[in-house]
């Protein structure tokens, strides 16, 4: 408003400017035309009556004469003065001044015949007629004002005009004020909407959702209230997004919006926060409706999605954030629904309650994904070595080589950890790079003392995206004058069903290369028995949690006579990972399982320490290995733990 | 007849404006064009103001009856 009020008064103040100075031009142009006219009609006057004085009379001019002639051709209010030789006659309507007889030949002396003066205190226009030799002369005066009848008319018809266009201009500056607001208006709201809306969805963005948020914690200062804030991502939505396309997953984005909308109350604000991010603030809301929203949006988003004839499931991670409990500032709600979400995730649920008991953990995950990246210039980063012992033969068959970050802050940190941030930051590859290459001069070192093995070396699903891997171990084994064959690169079954015809293709070609492929984790995946067949690989390992309960669940104890069968028919070889004990170690002998690799065998071991402890196995049967006894202290404690040695 | 747009303020206004148009246009100017014109404008004014239904104000958006509650 205050726009068009400017407009307003500029367009009118514009208009009223032009109007005085073009009324005022007008109005002068005008009386001065007028004026012209009037005193070309006065000089023709005095002309007509100079002209008839002296046709009629030859004598001094006489009063009544010379009134007869004003009243035949003087203008109204005029005054007359006729003159010959000495003898003046002067004829006003109204009183004659005194002293003009002096005045005129004054007048007359300096040969003007026209012009203005002053005559009882009014302005007058004169003309004057004499004959040439000036002895004989008319001079007629007439007031200036009120005698030009057009005059009066002009003036009038110019401030009505004037009035009328001041008025028509207030008109059209007010349309044209209220015009111009109201589309700046629009733009603006506009503008507004793009900066707090996502453009994809349409939904609120990141701004407005803090922006929100702040407004409900205002309101929250005033009466008590609590409310929560739920933040959700989809699980697998990066895939979706690589390999059908940026298009579907888009569409696939809407479609969540849309679902996630409708499973929410009407005053609860859903945001996107970017990418496959989505908030959901529930003003009003404690614990248990919260959890209730969850499960909600859960069920609805669990609904297989159908996206341009391609059915889609997904599956998204809530983490709940609860005011006043978990926090008092927006910032705070949003970080600690983030470590909530990362909660959910890592336990595999589809929606948790931000868990205090947990935080130092999310504070040390950002932690180290900021000095993740330094950390292996850095010389943070150094390898365990986990001896596999052959059972056939009772020989260290080879190590697994376990990548472990010494922080100087935080002590040891396990791969568990920052391997999947290394993951998500995409500092994977290199840190891969770095484990090849050392683990490579590891083992030639151990290959000029004659320790002969297999190192092998975890692969992590993301490496399965780098086409040029497999030129590169190819030149890292030339380099270090490694044969292939002592080389084992270790795949989490779930990492090859991630993109199966990828994992395929790089394995063949690992394979062709002669390196040796294991399966990792085996029975944790869902592999479909079709493909695995169909892959090249040498070794397969079944996952600790199967053999570590073995002895005590027949469940357990079939799934792993199923896999040794499963692999024995499949053409490879069998490990056993996590062997805790000698009866697990006896009853597996008893299943034909190839390798085993545990605890009960040897911890991880550093550099020195693994080479020490090969020198001492080295090509010795290995029945129960462990007579330092690091192993049996080892029992019972956290697997996921590294350890010095 | 179409919702009201001009308020009371805005009515009296007009009203008195348009009033002085009519007499000046009626009594005060002699010549006989301007006297129409303004006049005729006067009138127009006053019907407006009497039905208080402004139709620049429609076109423009304006609502003086709203903003000033009438």
């Amino acid at each position: 408003m205050r726009l068009s009020t400017q407009l307003l008064g500029a367009i009118t103040g514009i208009t009223l400017l032009a109007l005085l100075v073009f009324g005022a031009v007008a109005y002068w142009i005008m009386t001065e035309a007028g004026e012209k006219r009037r005193a070309e009609l006065l000089a023709h006057l005095a002309g007509d009556i100079l002209a008839e004085f002296l046709a009629r009379d030859a004598a001094a001019p006489d009063s009544s004469r010379v009134a007869a002639l004003h009243r035949k051709h003087g203008p109204p209010g005029s005054l007359l003065a006729v003159w010959r030789g000495e003898a003046v006659a002067v004829v006003a309507d109204g009183p004659v001044p005194p002293g003009l007889s002096r005045r005129l030949r004054v007048l007359a002396g300096e040969g003007r015949r026209r012009g203005r003066l002053r005559l009882r205190g009014a302005d007058h226009r004169w003309a004057m007629a004499a004959t040439p030799s000036g002895e004989a002369g008319v001079f007629l005066a007439e007031p200036r004002r009120g005698t030009d009848p057009d005059a009066a008319t002009l003036r009038t018809r110019l401030l009505v005009t004037g009035v009328v266009i001041l008025w028509l201009a207030v008109w059209v500056a007010l349309i044209l004020a209220a015009l111009i607001s109201r589309r700046l208006e629009e733009k603006n709201e506009a503008l507004r909407h793009q900066a707090l809306h996502d453009g994809l969805t349409g939904l609120p963005n990141r701004t407005l959702l803090l922006d929100r948020l702040a407004q409900v914690l205002l309101a929250a200062r005033r009466r008590p209230v609590s409310f929560a804030l739920l933040l959700m991502d989809l699980d697998r939505f990066k895939e979706i997004n690589d390999t059908l396309g940026h298009h579907f997953g888009d569409l696939l984005l809407r479609e969540v919006g849309r679902r996630i909308q409708a499973s929410i109350r009407e005053n609860d604000s859903l945001a996107r926060l970017g990418g496959d991010e989505f908030a959901v603030l529930l003003p009003d809301t404690g614990r248990e409706g919260a959890l209730l929203c969850a499960t909600r949006i859960t069920r609805h988003l669990q609904r297989r999605f159908s996206v341009e004839g391609l059915h889609i499931e997904t599956r998204a991670s809530i983490g709940i954030a609860l005011y006043p409990e978990h926090g008092d500032d927006g910032v705070t709600l949003l970080q600690r629904a983030d470590v909530a979400m990362y909660q959910a995730k890592r336990s595999g649920n589809d929606f948790a309650l931000y868990d205090p008991g947990r935080d130092s953990h999310s504070v040390r995950r950002l932690r180290l994904m900021g000095e993740l990246r330094e950390a292996v210039s850095a010389g943070q980063m150094l390898l365990h070595y986990q001896p596999m012992l052959d059972l056939r033969s009772g020989a260290v068959s080879g190590a697994e080589v376990l990548v472990r970050w010494r922080h100087p802050e935080l002590g040891l940190v396990a791969p568990g950890e920052f391997i999947p941030l290394a993951e998500q930051m995409g500092a994977i590859h290199p840190l891969t790079l770095w484990v090849l290459e050392t683990a490579l001069a590891r083992l030639r070192a151990w290959r000029r003392e004659g320790i002969e093995m297999v190192l092998s070396v975890n692969l992590s699903a993301h490496c399965l995206q780098d086409a040029s891997l497999p030129a590169t171990v190819e030149s890292l084994l030339h380099r270090h004058e490694i044969p292939p064959g002592a080389l084992q690169l270790e795949i989490t079954e779930s990492a090859l069903m991630h993109d199966l015809d990828r994992a395929r293709d790089m394995l063949g070609r690992f394979h062709t290369l002669g390196v040796h492929l294991a399966i990792d984790d085996f029975g944790t995946g869902f592999s479909s028995l079709a493909y695995l067949r169909r892959l090249s690989f040498d070794e397969l390992k079944i996952d600790k949690s199967f053999v570590r309960d073995m002895c005590s669940d027949p469940n357990d104890a079939s799934i792993v006579r199923a896999v040794i069968d499963l692999a024995h028919n499949l053409g490879c070889r069998v490990v056993a990972e996590g062997v805790e004990d000698d009866r697990t170690l006896a009853r597996l002998r008893e299943l034909d399982c190839d390798r085993v690799q545990g605890f009960y065998l040897s911890p991880p071991l550093a550099a020195d320490d693994a080479g020490r402890w090969f020198r001492d196995h080295g090509h010795r049967a290995a029945d129960p290995p462990d007579d330092d006894g690091g192993a049996r202290r080892d029992r019972g404690t956290d697997r996921d733990q590294p350890r010095r040695s | 007849m179409r919702k009201k747009n001009i308020g009371r303020l805005d009515q009296f206004l007009r009203m008195g404006i348009s009033a002085g148009m009519i007499y000046a246009g009626a009594f005060l100017i002699e010549d006989p064009f301007s006297a129409w014109f303004l006049g005729a404008l006067g009138v127009g004014n006053f019907i407006v103001a009497l039905v208080r239904y402004c139709p620049l104000y429609a076109v423009t958006g304006i609502d003086t009856l709203q903003e000033r509650g009438g």
